[in-house]
């Protein structure tokens, strides 16, 4: 093959040189990495969150009082079903419960199990509940991250309340969350309504907040101006909002990382630089050599560019994999802590495989360009020297 | 080819049905962070609370502090 | 084979600091001749040899080689010219110090558009030629001044140039090593190449295969013996 000369000697080069190119491909490796992990961690999240939402419904409306968010009376229930185009109509109770010796919180979530809707769904969720006993008595379910905590604080059938009313509540722990629901109820208690009113000290004719549904989407902001004419006190949360609070929530988080990413393209710069200055000699003499005995112009830039793109291609490969590794195999051990916070209870998470490869692509062209730049422009600012002067 | 195999392998359907069915029991869709709750996220906004978390403080504000 | 007419060659020309080091230089070399071009250093001699090499342009005159004008070439046709034509040996041999005698021989056919196989056989021939063959896969680093000369000598020779020039190339070398590499030089002029070599090495003086010695002085040709 007409080529396999040109072949042969890039190999040889790239073997016989690999030390002089270790340094770039480390670093590129690392900056490959990180960006590769932070992309792939958001892009998982983001893809379940945004797949889980739609069984959320499509508004939450809470009564304020003075701004504050305060108990929203059952009674609009009533007067939210009565609006035209609105459906699925379900009253939320819940709350955050801090556990304060230790100053965490757990998110209590109280289900009216009368509601067969509500049993079957509990069901489908944890394989054969023995719902009779779980209603039998005062029983809750919890997240995973609940349960540890719980157990590593002695409480291991059961756990006490404190009522805003001063008494105390034993509750059993009845059963695990499975942990493929992390995500979401990590920190999570599901305990029947009755019991979850008790605690936060609602009465049976409030709720915290509801929720439903406007299946048609140009009704939306038609529905939140009635929502506001019917009730002085309203505040209306729509699903537009929710999806906008979710890309916010990892806005700061991402931006921790455009630091480390800016730290590693400057320590970047300045290895290239580096080698560059030390190495431009070398480079200089070889090219300079490389021309003396026959080589054009265009055969130095030919084997720089292949040189140089078969280190990009590994390092890309390289970094990207070892992203995937991290973050959807081994679960992305200190970067998951960073993303979803380790602040209240620690959540072990796995990640759905989501590649999207489009940001991929970009990122490839974000690096391998300055970087087949930085190679290739040099180089051929000593290929056009003389290359008797090449060569001093 | 690991990773390959790995990606076309893994049982997405299985994983988000989980997350969805306690969507569908509780009503509640949002990631459970754990974050604490007092945090101020983001500075100089005078904004309402996070939409996705209704019951949190307000950001960047003491009244938990200082008020009653 | 060789044809200089008012060869001129000035540094920075058009600046303080320009410096003439060629003046007004006309030779010519017929095919198959060994000619010496002595003068101390800085006479210009490496000059005119670089001029003849292709890898510098000369600020006035003409260089015919083989008929070919190759006095203003652009860089593609200056490249294949330095592939097919000439063979260069260097003063400080310029070898790339990572690769082995062999690699380093193979280079100037890399884009010759030969196989690998016929580029292997045709470096095997002129590391013989060069007596270099017992340290093909040896490190260039690791060989001594003579070795490194021999090694230079088969890259110059292994695309089967006409003309050969060679530039100081006794001036890293001891007495003995530079008489092996004459006694190759004199192997290459009975092959029928065209040499040229710039030297003030006295041992090139009197040599009975040497043609014309032509000595040089502050950039200017004067008629020297063997003329």
């Amino acid at each position: 093959m007409k080529n396999s000369a040109f072949l042969h000697f890039l190999t040889l080069l790239l073997f016989k040189q690999r030390s002089k190119h270790s340094g770039a491909i480390l670093i590129s490796v690392i900056i490959i990495f990180l960006l590769s992990a932070v992309l792939f961690l958001s892009s998982s999240l983001q893809y379940t969150l945004l797949s889980t939402l739609q069984r959320q419904g499509d508004f939450t409306v809470t009564r304020v009082e003075a701004g504050k968010a305060a108990n929203t009376p059952t009674a609009w229930v009533d007067d939210i079903l009565e609006m035209n185009g609105v459906s699925h109509v379900a009253p939320r109770v819940y709350g955050r419960y801090f556990f304060t010796p230790r100053g965490k919180s757990f998110l209590v979530v109280g289900i009216d199990f009368f509601d067969e809707q509500n049993t079957q769904a509990l069901e489908a969720l944890v394989k054969n509940i023995d719902l009779k006993n779980f209603l039998s008595r005062e029983s809750m379910i919890v997240g995973e991250g609940v349960k540890h905590f719980l157990e590593a604080h002695y409480f291991k059938e059961d756990f006490t309340f404190k009522t805003p009313k001063g008494t105390f509540k034993k509750v059993h722990i009845f059963q695990t969350l499975p942990p493929e629901a992390n995500l979401l109820a990590n920190d999570m208690i599901v305990m029947p309504i009755d019991l979850a009113r008790e605690i936060f000290g609602l009465h049976e004719n409030e709720v915290t907040d509801i929720t439903f549904n406007v299946p048609n989407d140009a009704e939306w902001d038609t529905i939140i101006t009635k929502l506001h004419l019917k009730f002085y006190d309203v505040r209306v949360v729509d699903k537009r909002e929710v999806k906008k609070a979710y890309k916010n929530l990892y806005n700061y988080k991402g931006g921790v990382f455009l630091i480390l990413y800016l730290v590693s393209i400057v320590t970047f710069i300045l290895i290239l630089y580096q080698r560059y200055a030390m190495v431009y000699s070398t480079e200089r003499k070889e090219i300079g050599i490389l021309r003396a005995v026959g080589w054009s112009i265009k055969d130095i830039l030919k084997l720089k560019f292949y040189e140089n793109l078969i280190i990009v291609l590994v390092s890309f490969t390289v970094g990207v994999i070892l992203a995937y590794l991290y973050v959807f195999v081994w679960s992305a051990p200190m970067l998951s802590a960073i993303f979803l916070g380790s602040s209240n209870l620690e959540n072990h998470v796995s990640f759905v495989p989501v590649v999207t490869f489009g940001t991929l692509g970009s990122i490839f062209l974000f690096y391998a360009v300055p970087f087949l730049a930085a190679v290739l422009i040099p180089a051929w600012k000593i290929s056009v020297t003389p290359p008797k002067e090449a060569m001093l | 080819m690991l990773v390959v195999g790995h990606y076309s392998s893994y049982d997405r359907v299985a994983f988000l049905t989980e997350n969805q069915k306690i969507a569908a029991l509780t009503h509640f869709a949002a990631p459970s962070l754990s974050v604490a709750y007092y945090a101020p996220r983001i500075l100089f906004r005078e904004d309402v609370s996070n939409p996705a978390y209704p019951q949190m403080p307000e950001i960047n504000r003491m009244d938990f502090v200082y008020e009653k | 084979m060789v044809i200089l007419e008012n060869i001129s060659k000035i540094y920075h020309e058009g600046t303080p600091q320009a410096f003439e080091a060629l003046r007004a230089v006309s030779m010519k070399v017929n095919p198959g001749e060994c000619v010496v071009l002595s003068g101390v250093s800085g006479s210009g001699k490496s000059t005119l040899l670089a001029l003849i090499a292709a890898l510098d342009k000369p600020s006035r005159g003409k260089i015919v080689v083989n008929g070919e004008l190759i006095s203003k070439l652009p860089d593609l046709h200056a490249s294949a010219y330095r592939a097919k034509t000439i063979g260069v040996i260097f003063q400080h041999f310029n070898l790339l110090e990572s690769l082995s005698v062999e690699e380093n021989v193979i280079v100037p056919l890399i884009h010759s558009g030969l196989h690998l196989s016929t580029i292997d056989s045709m470096a095997k021939k002129s590391m013989e030629l060069a007596a270099i063959s017992h340290k093909a896969s040896q490190e260039v680093k690791a060989l001594s001044g003579g070795e490194k000369q021999r090694c230079a000598i088969a890259r110059a020779l292994v695309h089967e140039p006409e003309l050969i020039l060679c530039d100081e190339p006794t001036a890293n070398l001891d007495r003995e090593n530079s008489l092996k590499f004459i006694e190759i030089l004199h192997a290459l002029q009975d092959l029928g190449k065209t040499i040229i070599v710039a030297t003030h090495d006295p041992l090139f003086e009197g040599l009975p295969f040497v043609n014309r010695v032509l000595h040089m002085e502050d950039g200017q040709l004067e008629c020297g013996k063997n003329e």
